[in-house]
C-alpha cells in the first residue's frame, strides 16, 4: 500500500501560484490601489517558482518525473538545507507570504491558492514527508569516452602491424573455476558421449 | 528528410484537421461573443469598464463551449457509440481513440481562458467600484472585496475556480499515476463546478440599455447620456415642452403618440441580461448523467461471475481471471469493478478472450494495492484453488472499442507489444487462430507481424503456446508466411541464460520460447531491441502500394519512435508507396 504523498501535490499548487501571483502582481500595476502588494507578489512569484521547481524525491516508489532542468534548480535548493528539507518551513511561509497578497484584488487568486497550499504542506509535514533531493543521473553515453570502430574483417585476426600485442589479462593456464552453468553443460555433454 | 505534406496527412491528417475545426470554432465563439457587447446597449458599461466587457464575456463563451465539449469526450459509452456509426470511415473512427487527449487539452483551453475571463473582471470590479454608485449592481461606497465574496457572479465565480484548481492541480500526470485515488476523489468537484457554471450567470449581474435609440451615449467615456429628449418640439401636434423638461403625469396621460418623447427618456433604461451557460452545458450535462445511470445500471444488471483464476508466472505474478461470457469483440476493453475489493473503483482493462471462446478473459499483472487484493480475493495467493462459490463476483462496463478492433480493415497488419501492453493483440491473435487457423475463414488481413518485446525469459509462457499452435496450424494450412513472429528479449542474458540457449538449441528451434511439452517456437528470437527504421524498410519495401495499420499498446516513448517511423516510411505520394496508418492503445 502506498501512502499518498501530500508534498507532491502542494509542490503543484505552490507553482500554479506562482503563475497567479506573478499575473496579479503584473495587474496590480495597472490602475489599482496598493501596488506595493503587487509587486511584492512578482517578487516573490519568483522565488516561489525557483524553490518548488525541482521535485523531491518520492519516499516510496520508483519513478520521479523531472522537471526540465530541476538539476540545477537542486543545486540551489538543496544547499538550504533543512529551510527545503523540512515541510513546515514551507507551509508556514507559504501562509505568511498569503497574507499580504490578500490585500491587492488581483493577487487575490493567489493568494487563496498559495494559503492552501501552505495547509496541504502543514498536512505533508504531519505525515511525515520530507524533501530530497533526486540525484543527478549522468546520462549513460557520458561515461563512454571514446567508441572503437567495429572490426572491419571476420576472426581470427591477425594482429596488424605497428599495433602492441595484446596480453591476456587472465593466466590460462590455470583452469578457470567452474560456473554452475557450466556444470550443467558438461553434464549434458557427457550424456551425449555415450 | 523533411516529411512531405502527403505523407504527413496519412497519420496526422484527420487529427490536425479537426484541431484547426476546433480552434477555428472557438475562434467564432470568441469573436462572435466579442463582437455581440461592442454593441451600443453595452455602452453605457462599456464607457465605466471598457473592453473589460468583451473580452470577458467572449473568454465566458469559450469555457462554456470547452466544458460541454470535454464533458462529451468521457461519456465513454456514447464516443464508442458514436464511433461505430462511422463503420466505414476509418480515418473518423481514429479521432475517437483520442478522447482523453482531447479532454484535457479541452481543459488546458479552457483554464486559459478562464484566467482571461478573471483578469478581465478583476479589471471590471475595479472600475466599477472606482465608478462610486454610477453601476446599480454595485452600489456606492462597496469595496472590491465586497464584490468578489458577496455579490452573486463574484461568490459563484470564487467557488468555480477554487475547484478547478483543486481539479486541474491534482490532474498533473505524475499524480494521477501514482496516486489515482487522489486524482479521481477531486476530479469529482466537477459536480460543484458545473453547478456553480450554471448559476454563475443567472443573477443577471450585466445590465444592457434599452433605450440607447432614444438615449445614447455619444461621446467616449462618459457617463452621463448626451441625449436629452426634444422630440416634443419637433414632431407636430406634440404638446410643446421646452427642452429638459419634464412632463407632468396628466401630461403624458394626454400624449397617446409614440414618437413623443416622455420625460422619463432621458434617463437611459436598464435590463438585465440572462444566463448563456446553459444553452452549452444542458445537453452535454443530460447526457453525462444518462451516462452514468447507464453504467450504474449495467453494474446491478451484470454481476459476472468468476470461472476460474490461472496463475501465470513472470518477473511480476499475473493473474489470469476467466469470467461468465458477455458480448465483446476482438480488441476490445473493459472496466472492471469489484465490489469485495472497492465499491467505487473501476479499471481499465484489456480482453485478452476472443468471440469465439466459451468466456471472457482479462490478465492482470498484481503491482498495486488493488490488484493484489483482488488477487488475495480470489485466493491467488493460497496454494489450493478457491471453490467456485467462494470467488467474488466482478461488474464490467463495456467493453469499449479500441484502435485494435480495425486491426482486420488493414490489408497488413502490424502488431507491436511490450511487456504487457501485448494483452490487446492475444485477443486478436486468439481471434486470428478461430477464425483463420481452425475455421479456414477469410479475414481481411493478408499478413500479420507479430512483434513481443519482452524483458525475461520466464514471461509469459502462457502465451508461447498460443504462438506456437497458430505456427502449427498455419504450417499445416500451407500458409506459414501469414504470421510474422518477432520476438526481441530485451534485457540481455546472464551465462545462466546462455547455457540454458544452448542446451535448448535443438531440431525444434532455437528459443527458449517453450511451453511444457518442449515444443519451441520456429521463429528464430532476437537480443536487444527492434532497430524499427530497419523494420520498417523491409516491410515497405516487401508491401508496396498497400496499407498497413501499425498498431501498438506499450509505454510513451517507444510509442512516438514509432509514430515517427510510420510518419517517415509512408509514401503516399505514388501508387508504389506504402501507407503506414498508426494506431495506439491507451495505455
Amino acid at each position: 500500500y502506498r501512502p499518498i504523498e501530500w508534498a507532491m501535490w502542494a509542490n503543484i499548487l505552490a507553482l500554479a501560484a506562482a503563475l497567479f501571483l506573478f499575473i496579479g502582481g503584473v495587474m496590480d500595476q495597472k490602475g489599482f490601489k496598493n501596488q506595493g502588494f503587487g509587486i511584492f507578489a512578482i517578487i516573490i512569484s519568483f522565488f516561489i517558482a525557483v524553490f518548488e521547481w525541482p521535485r523531491g524525491k518520492r519516499m516510496k516508489g520508483s519513478t520521479t518525473l523531472k522537471r526540465a532542468y530541476q538539476d540545477i534548480f537542486t543545486l540551489f535548493v538543496s544547499a538550504l538545507g533543512p529551510v527545503s528539507r523540512v515541510y513546515f518551513v514551507r507551509a508556514v511561509a507559504y501562509i505568511l507570504i498569503a497574507v499580504p497578497c490578500f490585500f491587492a484584488l488581483p493577487t487575490t487568486i493567489g493568494a487563496v491558492t498559495i494559503a492552501f497550499c501552505g495547509i496541504v504542506y502543514f498536512l505533508a509535514a504531519f505525515k511525515g514527508e520530507m524533501w530530497i533531493p533526486v540525484p543527478y543521473a549522468v546520462p549513460e553515453t557520458q561515461g563512454l569516452k571514446s567508441v572503437s570502430a567495429a572490426p572491419t574483417h571476420a576472426p581470427p585476426r591477425l594482429p596488424t602491424p605497428g599495433q602492441p600485442k595484446a596480453t591476456p589479462a587472465t593466466d590460462f593456464s590455470q583452469p578457470a573455476p567452474k560456473r554452475k552453468s557450466e556444470e550443467v553443460w558438461t553434464e549434458k555433454s557427457a550424456q551425449a558421449q555415450p | 528528410k523533411m516529411l512531405g505534406v502527403r505523407e504527413f496527412f496519412v497519420n496526422e491528417g484527420p487529427m490536425y484537421t479537426f484541431v484547426l475545426l476546433w480552434m477555428g470554432v472557438n475562434g467564432l465563439v470568441f469573436g462572435y461573443t466579442f463582437h455581440l457587447y461592442l454593441d451600443d446597449k453595452y455602452k453605457f458599461l462599456r464607457n465605466i469598464v471598457g473592453n473589460g466587457l468583451p473580452s470577458a464575456r467572449g473568454a465566458a463563451a469559450v469555457i462554456n463551449l470547452n466544458c460541454a465539449l470535454l464533458l462529451l469526450a468521457v461519456c465513454r459509452n456514447v464516443v464508442d457509440y458514436v464511433r461505430g456509426v462511422f463503420q466505414c470511415r476509418r480515418s473518423v473512427r481514429r479521432l475517437f481513440d483520442k478522447n482523453i487527449l482531447f479532454h484535457k487539452t479541452a481543459a488546458y483551453l479552457m483554464s486559459v481562458f478562464t484566467l482571461v475571463h478573471i483578469a478581465s473582471h478583476i479589471f471590471n470590479v475595479n472600475h466599477l467600484v472606482e465608478a462610486d454608485g454610477l453601476y446599480e449592481k454595485v452600489p456606492s461606497g462597496s469595496t472590491p472585496e465586497h464584490v468578489l465574496f458577496a455579490s452573486f457572479p463574484g461568490f459563484t465565480g470564487v467557488v468555480i475556480t477554487v475547484s478547478q484548481i483543486l481539479i486541474v492541480t491534482t490532474a498533473n500526470e505524475q499524480i494521477r499515476r501514482s496516486y489515482f485515488e487522489l486524482f479521481w476523489y477531486t476530479h469529482h468537484l466537477f459536480v460543484v463546478f458545473y453547478t456553480f457554471i450554471l448559476v454563475h450567470g443567472t443573477s443577471g449581474f450585466v445590465l444592457h440599455q434599452t433605450n440607447f435609440d432614444r438615449v445614447p451615449f455619444f461621446s467616449e467615456g462618459t457617463t452621463q447620456p448626451s441625449g436629452i429628449c426634444d422630440s416634443r418640439q419637433t414632431v407636430p401636434g406634440c404638446t410643446q415642452i421646452a427642452a429638459g423638461t419634464c412632463a407632468t403625469a396628466a401630461e403624458l396621460a394626454q400624449d397617446t403618440r409614440s414618437t413623443c418623447c416622455p420625460c422619463y427618456d432621458s434617463l437611459p433604461l436598464f435590463a438585465e441580461g440572462s444566463a448563456t451557460s446553459w444553452k452549452y452545458l444542458v445537453g452535454p450535462c443530460c447526457i453525462y448523467l444518462f451516462e452514468r445511470l447507464y453504467r450504474f445500471a449495467m453494474t446491478l444488471r451484470r454481476p459476472l461471475k468468476i470461472l476460474k483464476i490461472i496463475k501465470l508466472p513472470d518477473s511480476q505474478p499475473v493473474m489470469e481471471v476467466q469470467f461468465q461470457k458477455v458480448h465483446t469483440e476482438a480488441g476490445q476493453y473493459v472496466f472492471i469493478n469489484c465490489p469485495a475489493v472497492s465499491q467505487f473503483e473501476w479499471h481499465p482493462i484489456t480482453l485478452t478472450s476472443c468471440p469465439e471462446l466459451d468466456y471472457c478473459s482479462v490478465h492482470i499483472r498484481i503491482v498495486g494495492d488493488w490488484t493484489s487484493e483482488l488477487a488475495e480475493k480470489c485466493g491467488f495467493f493460497s496454494s489450493e484453488p478457491l471453490p467456485a462459490h467462494q470467488l467474488p463476483s466482478i461488474a464490467i462496463d463495456g467493453p469499449f472499442g479500441t484502435s485494435s478492433e480495425d486491426f482486420f480493415r488493414f490489408d497488413v497488419g502490424v502488431m507491436v507489444g511490450a511487456g504487457i501492453g501485448v494483452t490487446p493483440f492475444v485477443s486478436l491473435l486468439k481471434s486470428i487462430f478461430f477464425r483463420k487457423c481452425t475455421k479456414g475463414e477469410e479475414i481481411g488481413v493478408k499478413k500479420v507481424y507479430f512483434y513481443w518485446m519482452c524483458p525475461g525469459f520466464e514471461a509469459w509462457s502462457w502465451f508461447a503456446t498460443l504462438l506456437m499452435d497458430m505456427e502449427e496450424k498455419l504450417a499445416e494450412r500451407g500458409e506459414p508466411d501469414f504470421l510474422e513472429i518477432r520476438i526481441f528479449m530485451t534485457r540481455g542474458w546472464s551465462r545462466d541464460d546462455a547455457a540454458k540457449i544452448m542446451l535448448q538449441d535443438d531440431d525444434n528451434g532455437d528459443t527458449v520460447i517453450r511451453d511444457g511439452s518442449g515444443r519451441a517456437l520456429k521463429h528464430k528470437m532476437n537480443f536487444g531491441r527492434p532497430m524499427w527504421e530497419q523494420e520498417f524498410r523491409t516491410m515497405a519495401g516487401r508491401h508496396a502500394g498497400t496499407d498497413v495499420g501499425v498498431f501498438f499498446c506499450g509505454p510513451k516513448i517507444l510509442s512516438t519512435e514509432l509514430h515517427q517511423n510510420c510518419n517517415r516510411f509512408s509514401d503516399a505520394t505514388s501508387r508504389q508507396g506504402t501507407r503506414f496508418f498508426y494506431n495506439k492503445e491507451n495505455f
